[in-house]
């Protein structure tokens, strides 16, 4: 009978694979893990003029809910913002602040006065005119708390006021010195809106917003799509781009496609020129065909965490066990799973595109269960139970990890279980509705919660997520998950928020990154990738130096397709 | 006397294997007889090689729900990822997935769960339908009415939806899916059971039963609940399917067993992303969802065939 089965269900199978037409892809060596090269400026600059005209269809995972940048969490969206907004700055390719809409700027020698010089020949899309006190408005609407902004606070949390000096000259306030100021204020996410819109309908700006950038939105349809046009008059792209007048594209089209199968083969069909969130699983099919081309960029700011602990409740209170778990990690092989080669697995705590990178900080957190098990035995837990899990006067060594429920496969907590129960920990996958688990988050009722990323276009996203007074109280909701409040590591971000000597940061952002590799506060597992899509007719595209997305006011069609 | 309408069942449609010999041997021709009782017969003979085959695959999946361990040996846990997404060999016969387990064995342990869902939904169902229908087909007719028109207003939601309602109120997990199922087929059942008991009730015997001074609750026991439920717990039968269906349904769209349990439908639901490059990964739980179905509705059909007319 068992045989019979077996064969039944293989040769159905084999029939099945046969109707399809599939071949199995042979599995990818895994991900280079050399060094990183950095990327060059030619990515970012427009190399020369395009055609103007057409129409782009995008395909893009998910919906944002809303077009209100100052007050969206999500980081997928960064490249729609850049669309209807402009901001003060933008960075070079290595992460300097360059004039946009801010001209030049001045910072006093304290480091807490900072005064803008404006561009003066700035509208909105409305007709108001950009100057210092559109400037003064935006910025007082990303402070206010009635905002609800959930990340831009934190960002310009230093920032008390603003003082409107002359029409196009404006000053901003800091309560202390704070250097990463301007590269937040880069961020897709400060991008400045109009004033007469903030006023005349707050309500509405996630439908309608009103910002100075190269397209308007035209109609936004929720879960459906985005359509955008082109802004005959828009002459004010960043110094650093090198692209003069409106942008090439008359229209942006942008479709919702949940399903990843659908968003490949709709690429593939022609349907789509560009699909902004291309799935791992199909990068090597992209990659072979010639009408298509593959974009895979590492983000700024944190990598991805294999798994965030709870430092304040046992078992992760103890950094031996913390130190075991991430030790026990077999990071190669879940990156492979997970990215299917495209992905970098990692072990630093900083991007290896972030300034200040130290990659030999975290080589000690590498995969070894040899060490995971001695370090166990060491901290007594040295029983084992009928299953095979490690005990301690007869208590199991385990822990619930919170995860937020979806249909989605959840490989990388299935295969985390299963790397964990090898050196006799056993990891409980508890799957919860988002409201609960950010109610339990915030309550600080959790062991350890599933994997997370912090993207920022500056190193001090250290500051943002392991920082002591980033951690969520009943008056502040803060990204520090794991708890963790350490006078040493706090003292070194703090020191490097405020320094603007190259020398210096290196320094305190090398010792940062050693001290967290000594906490282990999560271990980090691979890269935080943006993977694209595009057809070849697509020309001129170049990347976001903040965000590493398509920067679209350069992009054109080499062939219309209607 | 209870069994008027049971005997007359067994009089018009039990084809003894003899009679339905002669039924495909003689052909068209001989015998005069009625059309309502040639039709069925030709159909249950025509049928045959396919109803062995479900009833040998529904025997398959009882064995495997009850002692999975027979059939396979491995451990539908564990994962490896340095296995993943390999494809079917000697090895591994269907393949394995994105976790690198066996995915021949995770097929065969998700029957359990599968199964489970298909027969205790339907149990539910069954039970919540019968209790409401008897209740209002008896009772006053205010109370029917009010009933009936509460059901109806369930009625006009999909199953699948009243199983989503239910599924957010009191949150994941395959008890809850169990629930959910089976309590969104309620409805369905208190209408037909209503219906029949409201038939049954009018019937000759049970008037008789009434009149020879029987008790209430004796007659409702004895004559109008057996006489009411038959047709409609052969129509269960070919619900299981449906019910196994709505399952994997559900925990395709993630409001199964949390992962890393076996299930079907959640298979299906992670294969599906990697359709262009594990194709394995779809083709194994779709094929045993679809034959399951195929099977026990077969079965149900069959026996509904058999019992026709036995309810009126």
């Amino acid at each position: 009978m068992s045989l019979s089965i077996r064969f039944t269900l293989a040769a159905l199978a084999a029939l099945a694979l046969a109707a399809c037409g599939g071949t199995p892809t042979p599995p990818k060596p895994l991900a280079e893990t050399g060094a990183f090269t950095p990327y060059p400026a030619s990515d970012y600059q427009q190399q020369q003029p395009g055609r103007a005209g057409g129409t782009l269809r995008i395909s893009t995972a998910i919906d944002t809910g809303t077009l209100d940048f100052q007050t969206i969490a999500g980081t997928t969206p960064k490249w729609l913002g850049r669309l209807i907004f402009d901001n003060l700055v933008y960075l070079d390719d290595k992460g300097e602040p360059t004039p946009w809409l801010a001209r030049s700027w001045t910072i006093s020698p304290d480091g807490k006065t900072y005064v803008f010089k404006l561009r003066q020949d700035v509208t909105f899309s409305d007709g108001t005119p950009f100057d210092a006190s559109a400037v003064l408005d935006n910025l007082k609407r990303i402070r206010d708390p009635a905002t609800k902004t959930a990340m831009t606070t934190a960002y310009i949390a230093p920032y008390v006021d603003g003082k409107v000096i002359d029409a196009y000259t404006f000053q901003a306030n800091l309560s202390e010195p704070y250097a990463p100021f301007l590269n937040v204020l880069a961020q897709s996410w400060l991008g400045m809106m109009s004033p007469t819109a903030l006023r005349d309908h707050p309500k509405d700006l996630g439908e309608r917003p009103v910002g100075s950038g190269p397209f308007v939105v035209e109609s936004y349809e929720r879960q459906q799509g985005i359509r955008f046009a082109k802004r005959a008059d828009y002459h004010w792209a960043p110094d650093f781009v090198r692209h003069d007048g409106p942008a090439y594209l008359d229209r942006i089209e942008v479709d919702f496609v949940p399903e990843a199968m659908a968003r490949y083969t709709s690429l593939v069909s022609g349907q789509f020129d560009l699909t902004m969130d291309a799935p791992p699983q199909n990068a090597v099919a992209i990659r072979a065909d010639p009408t298509l081309v593959l974009g895979n960029r590492i983000n700024l700011g944190n990598p991805t965490r294999a798994i965030t602990f709870n430092t304040t409740t046992a078992p992760f209170d103890d950094v031996r066990i913390r130190r075991a778990f991430a030790l026990g990690i077999d990071r190669e092989a879940i990156t492979r799973i997970l990215g299917f080669g495209e992905y970098r697995p990692t072990t630093s705590f900083l991007s290896a595109s972030t300034r200040h990178v130290d990659s030999a900080a975290g080589r000690d957190l590498a995969y070894d269960p040899a060490r995971a098990n001695a370090l166990l035995d060491e901290a007594g837990w040295t029983g084992r139970d009928p299953q095979g899990y490690r005990t301690r006067q007869g208590v199991r060594l385990g822990a619930d990890v919170l995860v937020q429920e979806t249909a989605s496969s959840g490989a990388l907590m299935v295969a985390l279980q299963s790397d964990a129960k090898k050196i006799g920990f056993d990891l409980r996958i508890r799957q919860l509705p988002a409201t609960l688990l950010v109610k339990r988050r915030n309550a600080n009722d959790y062991q350890a919660v599933g994997a997370g990323y912090w993207h920022t276009n500056t190193p001090d996203g250290l500051y943002i997520v392991y920082h002591g007074k980033q951690i969520t109280s009943a008056r502040y909701t803060g990204q520090n998950t794991s708890q963790l409040q350490d006078p040493e590591l706090d003292d070194l971000l703090g020191r490097a928020r405020a320094s603007t000597n190259p020398a210096e940061l290196q320094d305190l952002y090398a010792k940062a990154q050693r001290r967290l590799a000594e906490l282990v506060p999560a271990p980090p597992l691979h890269e935080n990738h943006t993977l694209l899509a595009y057809r070849r007719s697509v020309e001129g595209l170049v990347y976001d130096t903040s965000h590493n997305v398509p920067f679209l006011t350069t992009a054109w069609l080499r062939k219309d397709p209607a | 006397m209870t069994d008027l309408a049971a005997s007359r069942s067994t009089l018009y449609l039990s084809p003894g294997p003899s009679e339905a010999k002669v039924e495909t041997a003689a052909a068209p021709l001989v015998v005069p007889r009625p059309q309502s009782l040639a039709r069925p017969k030709r159909r249950v003979a025509g049928l045959r090689p396919g109803l062995i085959l479900a009833g040998l695959f529904v025997a398959l999946l009882a064995l495997a729900a009850i002692a999975p361990g027979w059939l396979v040996s491995g451990d539908p846990f564990e994962a490896s990822a340095r296995d993943a997404f390999l494809a079917p060999s000697a090895q591994h016969w269907l393949g394995t997935d994105e976790n690198g387990r066996d995915v021949l064995t995770r097929l065969v342990h998700g029957v359990r769960p599968s199964m489970l869902m298909g027969l205790a939904a339907t149990v539910i169902g069954l039970g919540g339908g019968v209790a409401i229908g008897l209740t209002a087909g008896l009772g006053r007719r205010f109370f029917d009415g009010l009933l009936m028109r509460f059901v109806d207003v369930l009625l006009a939601f999909p199953d699948l939806l009243l199983a989503l309602v239910i599924i957010t109120f009191w949150g994941q997990g395959l008890l809850n899916a169990v629930v959910a199922v089976g309590v969104a087929s309620i409805p369905r059942y208190a209408r037909l059971v209503r219906s029949q008991t409201t038939k049954v009730r009018g019937a000759t015997y049970v008037e008789a039963a009434v009149t020879l001074g029987i008790r209430r609750s004796t007659v409702i026991w004895r004559h109008v609940l057996p006489n009411a439920i038959k047709p409609v717990l052969i129509l269960a039968t070919i619900g299981v399917g449906g019910k196994i269906a709505a399952g994997a349904s559900l925990s395709f769209l993630g409001f199964g067993a949390p992962p890393p349990a076996p299930e079907w439908g959640a298979m299906l639901a992670v294969g599906r992303n990697f359709l262009a490059n594990a194709p394995w990964l779809v083709a194994a739980p779709a094929l045993a969802i679809t034959l399951t179905v195929i099977s026990v509705t077969a079965l149900g059909r069959e026996l509904m065939r058999r019992s026709e007319g036995a309810g009126g």
